[in-house]
């Protein structure tokens, strides 16, 4: 246990991982205001819609981790599933 | 000096490595790559080296930009490889990691079919033995998989080459398309080894089983190569561009849910393969300039990401998800170049990814292929989940199980250092890359536009994670196996053909077995009958005798009255 207090490190404390979180979401608030300073040059219509890729970004990532959730159902097996 | 095919050195060299140790060893190991190289760059652009065989004009050396590109980069690839396994004690995986990455770079400046397949034939040969390296038991089934599919798409491409030659009278290495079954061959051929989607599956199977070196070594060349020659031969073939989607898309959701973390990068080598594949099927100059790109790039950061993770395996004996968490303690060196690897990968600004994938991005835009961009919208931000944050989070961070253990040896990290540089200088000055590329690029990846876009998509991304990830939402990592089509030949193929075969077993043994009772009882029936006191062996009385004459002389004197 007190090895383990020593290696203690900034990251370990629950206060700065949300710190962390808070600068990344600050980050994102301040791309995604980016948009709409900037002009584009949309080669799909879809594409061209503001907040287009911040939305893609965060919904495809949702979406991936989602489907993992119903995939593992199917495909997931006990580790010496072939030995058996 | 020169009337010899580059990659010659390497592979033949190799031999010296059996008869060396220790230091000298090692040495050469390293001398070798850098020896190849400097004869590789004695030959002109346009040189051509052709014999006659019987009747047929082999070309076993032909350089040209496209396979320059392939050239360097395996060159780059097999020092950096023998860099990261100096430290081994194992002189059958120096000398098969040489003779690999050799007849490797030899095979993209053949010039005919059949050069190509020798070649093909010999890297599938020399590589099984990284995997057997192991010396495990899982490691030798999995290695003989790997070389039963191998040395098969060196057959079924022996077959295509045979018709083709019949078909056109050529064996001539350059544009083949699919107007023939000859050609469709030769295209499944170069599928089965650029793991199309179903003929994948050798990849995830055969990789994380390798030594954690040489992983490292495959990942570079088999894929690579087979990426290469599917540019040559089928370059504009439209199918490959929906062949590619599919394989940017489907092993997101394998690496989603897989627990070993090599495995992880073998299912991320699928995808970012799809994107090469795309660029492809496209053909245009920009979106092969892409492939050719994204290759060099990918080759390094993709070597870089099984590297750090072949440090782990070292040090802790385990690369899955399950038994890791917070090295980043222990490795921070590693954890460093892994995280290097993964924002290359993911195609953050400054990075390799960024200036190489967006060729080929650009070019299905321009070419109108909506839906298909839109997969690899969906795959980028996929690369981002598995390669960007899956690796580096539970390999290096994630929870901490007090697991402690020494940083990865010098060698290693000087590897991964070196490649590590590469893939920001690709990433900072892309120029350098865009030079040697088979066409002219033309190209400005860093736009206001690009930059923002590119950011906003992963951010995006990472926020949606760090939600998910506050919130318990990620799947948990639990030791688990994964189905996927090996599956049909590791348990549905046994589970009906042992039956089968069971029947067939049944059936062969029961008709043994009647024959040889039918015989046994024939031959009880003949000795019966010549026993002494047998039908035939018996004495006969000549009053019998007499009678049987007077019974024959009677029905003849009746017959013929």
């Amino acid at each position: 246990m007190s090895a383990e207090k020593r290696d203690e490190r900034w990251l370990d404390q629950s206060a700065n991982q949300t710190k962390l979180f808070h600068a990344l979401s600050l980050l994102c608030a301040l791309l995604f205001a980016a948009d709409f300073a900037i002009h584009r040059h949309a080669h799909f219509q879809a594409e061209g819609v503001y907040g287009f890729y911040p939305v893609f970004g965060f919904a495809a990532y949702a979406l991936i981790v989602g489907a993992g959730w119903i995939w593992r159902r199917v495909v997931l097996r006990r580790e010496d599933y072939y030995d058996a | 000096m020169l009337e010899f095919p580059p990659g010659t050195l390497l592979a033949v060299g190799a031999l010296l490595l059996i008869v060396t140790k220790g230091r000298t060893q090692g040495l050469l190991s390293l001398l070798l790559p850098v020896l190849s190289f400097f004869h590789l760059l004695q030959f002109e652009v346009g040189t051509q080296i052709s014999l006659s065989l019987f009747t047929y004009e082999l070309t076993p050396v032909r350089i040209d930009r496209l396979a320059l590109v392939w050239g360097y980069i395996f060159h780059l690839a097999a020092f950096l490889s023998a860099l990261y396994a100096l430290h081994v004690r194992d002189a059958l995986q120096h000398v098969s990691g040489a003779i690999y990455a050799g007849t490797a770079i030899g095979a993209v400046f053949a010039g005919d079919l059949i050069t190509l397949f020798v070649y093909w034939e010999l890297t599938a040969i020399s590589s099984v033995f990284l995997v057997w390296a192991s010396r495990t038991e899982a490691s030798y089934r999995s290695g003989i998989r790997y070389l039963i599919i191998q040395v098969g798409s060196g057959v079924i491409l022996l077959s295509g080459v045979l018709l083709h030659l019949r078909d056109t009278g050529s064996i001539a290495f350059d544009h083949l398309g699919i107007g023939s079954t000859a050609t469709l061959l030769i295209l499944l051929s170069f599928g089965m080894k650029c793991a199309f989607p179903f003929l994948h599956n050798w990849l995830q199977d055969a990789y994380p089983q390798a030594t954690p070196t040489g992983t490292v070594f495959l990942s570079a060349f088999t894929t690579k190569l087979a990426v290469y020659a599917l540019a040559r031969g089928f370059a504009g073939t439209e199918l490959l561009v929906y062949i590619g989607a599919v394989m940017t898309a489907f092993p997101v959701f394998f690496a989603v849910i897989e627990n070993d973390l090599r495995r992880v990068l073998a299912y991320s080598l699928n995808n970012q393969l799809g994107f090469m594949v795309v660029g492809i099927g496209v053909g245009s100059e920009l979106a092969l300039n892409g492939t050719a790109s994204h290759a060099f790039a990918h080759i390094l950061y993709k070597a870089l990401l099984f590297m750090a993770m072949g440090a782990v395996m070292m040090r802790v004996g385990s690369a899955k998800a399950s038994d890791l968490g917070a090295l980043y303690k222990s490795m921070p060196y590693t954890t460093f170049f892994c995280i290097i690897g993964a924002a290359a990968i993911s195609a953050f600004p400054l990075f390799s990814g960024f200036v190489t994938k967006s060729l080929t991005m650009s070019a299905v835009a321009e070419n109108h292929y909506t839906a298909v961009w839109f997969i690899m919208l969906f795959a980028s931000a996929g690369v981002l989940h598995h390669s960007g944050i899956k690796i580096p989070y539970y390999g290096f961070f994630g929870h901490d199980r007090g697991l402690r253990c020494q940083e990865a040896p010098l060698n290693m990290l000087i590897a991964m250092g070196i490649t590590a540089f590469l893939c920001v200088a690709i990433g900072v000055y892309p120029t350098a890359l865009y030079s040697i590329l088979p066409y002219a690029v033309d190209y400005q990846p860093y736009t206001t536009e690009h930059v923002l876009t590119q950011l906003q998509l992963l951010f995006f991304a990472l926020l949606s994670f760090s939600i998910l990830a506050r919130n318990h939402l990620e799947p948990p990592e639990i030791p688990s196996a994964i189905l996927d089509t090996d599956w049909l030949y590791r348990k549905l193929l046994p589970a009906v053909g042992r039956p089968i075969g069971n029947a067939i077993l049944a059936l062969r043994d029961g008709s043994i077995a009647a024959g040889k009772l039918a015989i046994a009882q024939f031959v009880l029936l003949i000795s019966q009958h010549h026993r002494h006191d047998g039908l035939f062996s018996r004495t006969w009385m000549t009053s019998s005798s007499v009678l049987l004459a007077l019974i024959f002389l009677g029905l003849y004197a009746v017959y013929y009255m």
